[in-house]
């Protein structure tokens, strides 16, 4: 039985907007670093779904390896922002770091 | 050197005097007055090598010496002026280099030159006296040199330009010029002595008075070169000219235009040799010092008045047929026979020595225009010939006089008396000789003094044509005011030297300076010998020894020779009982007169010069004042033009401040503050709605605003 | 990088009450809506449905992976430029973490 490609572009579709609401609607601050996280695997598994699906040439698959590279590096800068901020503040809850408010 | 090139020359040395004293020499009185007197003796030599070079000729009045110039451009044509020696020219630059010459040597001493400075002289004043101390340390006091000496030789120098310019001249154009010249130095001249304040009016009512004169002779100048497009004597007095003329009639009282520009002129005349109603500036001119009375008023200036009228007598007389006088003949008649009498009557109760003679000039130039007036040419110029010699002599006479007494004042320290006054002289026969001989001459030839004097040739002849042509009135006015003329003469005379002093400045009085006794002598001579050149023919004995000259020489001006005056008894009789009675009378009369109070012609009407000064200043004087001062600058300008550009200024300055007011700072200010305050007030409501440093937040918003830009793109766009 | 999260925050960033913050309805709509959008153009796309063909690939796909991210005429730019990103991030992010230690 074949899968057509809308299944996976659906799928990541919906990871994706998983992450995003994560992101947008979580407490605490690592909470966001993961829905983060999970919206970059979901744009992994579209570029690979294409890959399959499409041409012949390994640029989906090169892309999706940068793309590990690069969240991993986002990872590493965000939890250690996170482990700074919280020395200062003792606190990890996003909603209470607002010194930018006007 | 011809004759025209030393015409032109002429007048020009005392014009270079002038400038050379007022820019130059004025700190040296010697260095001045030699210039001064060096230039009038530079054109009295010119102005006698021009009159002996035209006696020469025959026919003189035919073959003229003229030299013209093209001077402005107008249009197509020039505007000529030049010089032109005729007959009657000749004989004014004749009297008038003469009496000038005298009257520069006698301003010498009159000025007190070589005498010390004054104690307390100021220029502006006369001088006032100096305090010297003789070897035996005796103080007396004697007569100051005058502090403004150079400028006297100056303004005199300037005058006798203008005189000069004026005889010498052959179109109205510069003969107005050096007749405007003369009104402005008489000014100069009569407030010479501009300290006084008395001066300083006479000085401004002199000039204003002629100038009324002066604008009516404008007008007759424009009026005669709009209607003959020439200014020059000669195109003039063309035959065609002047029948032009007199056919042309003008709206103003039936005149034709000759007969109105000749009218016109003539108040010029008026004017400027005081006849009435214009005389009112000459008695008031004695301010000045007494050579300038001499000059302006006896010799030139007055004599220029009457010269214009002599000059213009063809003219006058264009429309003259010989029967009946013009409408202007008798306006001019009427004028001069009316100002003789009238300055007669007031000459006789005059007490001051040169207002006597003021008078008396006005009277004898009354009969001057009296002749022209009637059409005796020959006669009014004899009369104005003899009249400036025995005038200058007079005045000239009266200045030596007038220096005795002050001499003899300062001598004794009497300052009270006035040294004018003829009733504080008396006895200077014995005291200033030479002075008495020639005033007496003088006094004598004023009245007609027969044969031996100039005036009676003179004054007979203008009686004998007024008795020839029927002029009736004018002869008997003309014989009243001859007795009366000798009449008032022979009381100066008689007050003046003979009798005894009656005061202390008399008793002291000295004989004056040579520099001022030999014009004297010199005009003496004069006033004796010219009228013997116009004896007429048929006179009784001694008729036929000499020749008429002068009536051939001067008749010679106009185009038709006069004819000369069949002569008559009655007119001769008439004019010996007019002088040699009033000479009696007067001397009769005033010989046992010691003071003011006992001269019983001293009539208050007479005394007051008839009121006429006061009727002026009421008429004319203060409605002028009244008119420039409270109309004119206080109503129209301060009130009227000052107050409406006030209020268009307070007008400008009020719409300003209620622009500023009502639409500049509520609306422009207030709408950029408006702009300012309300961004400020709509940041504050909405910063912390929208700025809460959340960045989930952030993230959301920015989500959401993606998102509709994206379903406006994919639906409204693309 | 999962682990590293829970195991370094564990202890101290244990968080009580709810793990969502007050926005999370909208948050929740947009991402529906999010979700939403993305299945719609996607369906619009014409080879949305197509089905897999199956063997694109020649087998040795990992072999041929390799030889793209290495090859200098494939992807090792890419790759050595997400490598250095990768070591910038750490440095980084062990600098963070470490130097603001009082």
């Amino acid at each position: 039985m074949t899968i057509p490609l809308s299944w996976y572009l659906i799928l990541s579709a919906a990871l994706f907007c998983i992450g995003l609401f994560g992101v947008l609607a979580r407490k605490n601050a690592v909470a966001i670093l993961l829905g983060i996280e999970l919206m970059l695997n979901a744009v992994n598994i579209n570029l690979v779904a294409f890959w399959r699906y499409g041409t012949g040439s390994i640029t989906g698959q090169v892309f999706a390896i940068i793309v590990f590279a690069v969240a991993a590096a986002e990872v590493a800068v965000g939890l250690a922002l996170i482990i700074s901020v919280y020395r200062r503040r003792t606190t990890v809850i996003a909603d209470d770091l607002d010194l930018l408010k006007w | 050197m011809t004759t025209e090139s030393i015409i032109w020359l002429i007048p020009l040395p005392p014009l270079l005097a002038f400038f050379l004293i007022i820019l130059f020499t004025n700190k040296s009185k010697v260095i001045s007055h030699s210039i001064a007197i060096g230039a009038a003796l530079l054109s009295w030599l010119g102005g006698m090598i021009v009159f002996f070079q035209a006696l020469k000729v025959e026919h003189f009045g035919k073959e003229i010496f003229q030299s013209t110039v093209n001077w402005l451009p107008l249009g197509d044509t020039w505007l000529k002026i030049g010089v032109m020696i005729d007959p009657l020219s000749a004989i004014t630059l004749f009297f008038v280099a003469w009496t000038i010459l005298m009257i520069f040597i006698y301003s010498v001493g009159y000025q007190n030159f070589g005498q010390p400075k004054g104690d307390h002289d100021r220029a502006g004043l006369p001088p006032q006296g100096a305090t010297v101390t003789d070897e035996h340390g005796h103080e007396h006091t004697v007569p100051s040199v005058e502090p403004m000496y150079s400028r006297f030789f100056a303004f005199i120098g300037l005058f006798a330009f203008g005189m000069f310019t004026l005889v010498v001249s052959d179109n109205l154009l510069t003969m107005f010029v050096g007749w405007e010249i003369m009104g402005l130095c008489s000014y100069l001249l009569i407030g010479f002595w501009y300290g006084k304040p008395s001066a300083r009016n006479a000085a401004i009512k002199a000039f204003m008075t002629t100038r009324v004169g002066d604008v009516f002779m404008l007008l007759g100048i424009v009026f005669l070169y709009s209607a003959t497009g020439t200014l020059s004597f000669r195109e003039i007095f063309s035959p065609e000219v002047l029948s032009v003329l007199a056919s042309t009639a003008t709206p103003i009282f039936g005149l034709s235009a000759a007969g109105l520009i000749g009218l016109l002129l003539f108040i010029g005349t008026v004017g400027k040799s005081a006849q009435w109603p214009l005389h009112i500036w000459l008695p008031d001119a004695m301010e000045g010092p007494t050579p300038v009375s001499a000059m302006i008023h006896a010799a030139t200036m007055v004599s220029a008045g009457v010269y214009a009228a002599i000059r213009m007598f063809p003219l006058i007389t264009a429309d003259f047929t010989g029967h009946g006088l013009t409408t202007t003949m008798s306006v001019i008649a009427f004028i001069g026979a009316f100002t003789a009498i009238f300055s007669a009557t007031i000459a006789v109760s005059q007490n001051d020595i040169k207002r006597v003679l003021a008078y008396s000039t006005i009277s004898q130039l009354g009969f001057m225009i009296a002749a022209v007036g009637i059409g005796a040419y020959v006669a009014a110029i004899f009369h104005l010939v003899t009249h400036a010699f025995f005038k200058a002599l007079l005045f000239l006479g009266s200045g030596s006089v007038i220096h005795g007494m002050e001499h003899g004042s300062l001598h004794t320290g009497d300052h009270s008396t006035d040294p004018q006054d003829m009733f504080n002289m008396g006895g200077l026969r014995k005291k200033m000789p030479i002075t008495f001989w020639t005033f007496l001459i003088g006094g004598f030839a004023l009245s007609g003094f027969p044969v031996l004097t100039a005036g009676f040739w003179s004054k007979d002849e203008i009686l004998a044509d007024a008795f020839a042509h029927g002029h009736w009135a004018v002869f008997i006015t003309l014989a009243v005011a001859a007795f009366l003329t000798a009449f008032y003469t022979m009381r100066q005379i008689t007050l003046t030297f003979l009798g005894k002093p009656r005061t202390k400045s008399a008793e002291h009085a000295q004989e004056t300076h040579w520099t001022m006794t030999l014009p004297l002598v010199v005009l003496a001579i004069f006033a004796l010998g010219f009228g013997w050149v116009g004896i007429p023919e048929e006179f009784p004995l001694i008729g036929g020894i000499l020749p008429n000259w002068l009536h051939e020489f001067v008749g010679g001006t106009l185009a038709h020779h006069p004819e000369t005056v069949p002569f008559n008894i009655w007119p001769l009789i008439t004019s010996l009982t007019v002088a040699l009675g009033g000479l009696l009378v007067g001397w009769l009369v005033y010989r046992n007169v010691k003071t003011a109070e006992e001269d019983k012609l001293q009539f208050k009407v007479l005394k007051n010069k008839y009121y006429f000064d006061e009727i002026y200043d009421f008429l004319f004087v203060k409605p002028s004042y009244w008119f420039s001062e409270t109309f004119a600058y206080k109503f129209l300008d301060q009130t009227i033009i000052d107050g409406f550009l006030n209020r268009i200024g307070g007008f400008a300055m009020s719409i300003g401040t209620a622009f500023r007011k009502y639409f500049d700072a509520p609306v422009v200010n207030g709408f950029g503050d408006l702009v300012g305050e309300g961004s400020k007030r709509i940041s504050k409501l909405l910063a912390p709605g929208i700025q809460r440093g959340r960045i989930q937040y952030y993230m959301g918003a920015s989500l959401a605003v993606a998102a509709i830009v994206a379903v406006l793109y994919y639906f409204i766009l693309a | 990088m999962f682990i590293f999260a829970v195991m370094l925050t564990r202890k101290e960033m244990r968080d009580k009450g709810p793990q969502v913050n007050k926005n999370w309805l909208i948050s929740a709509i947009l991402a529906i809506l999010t979700f939403g959008g993305l299945a719609f153009i996607l369906s619009k796309w014409d080879r949305f449905s197509s089905t897999a063909t199956a063997a694109p690939v020649s087998g040795d796909t990992l072999t041929m992976l390799g030889k793209a991210l290495v090859s200098p005429d494939a992807f090792v730019l890419p790759f050595e430029v997400a490598s250095i990103l990768l070591l910038a991030a750490l440095v980084g992010s062990v600098y963070l973490a470490t130097s603001n230690k009082e």
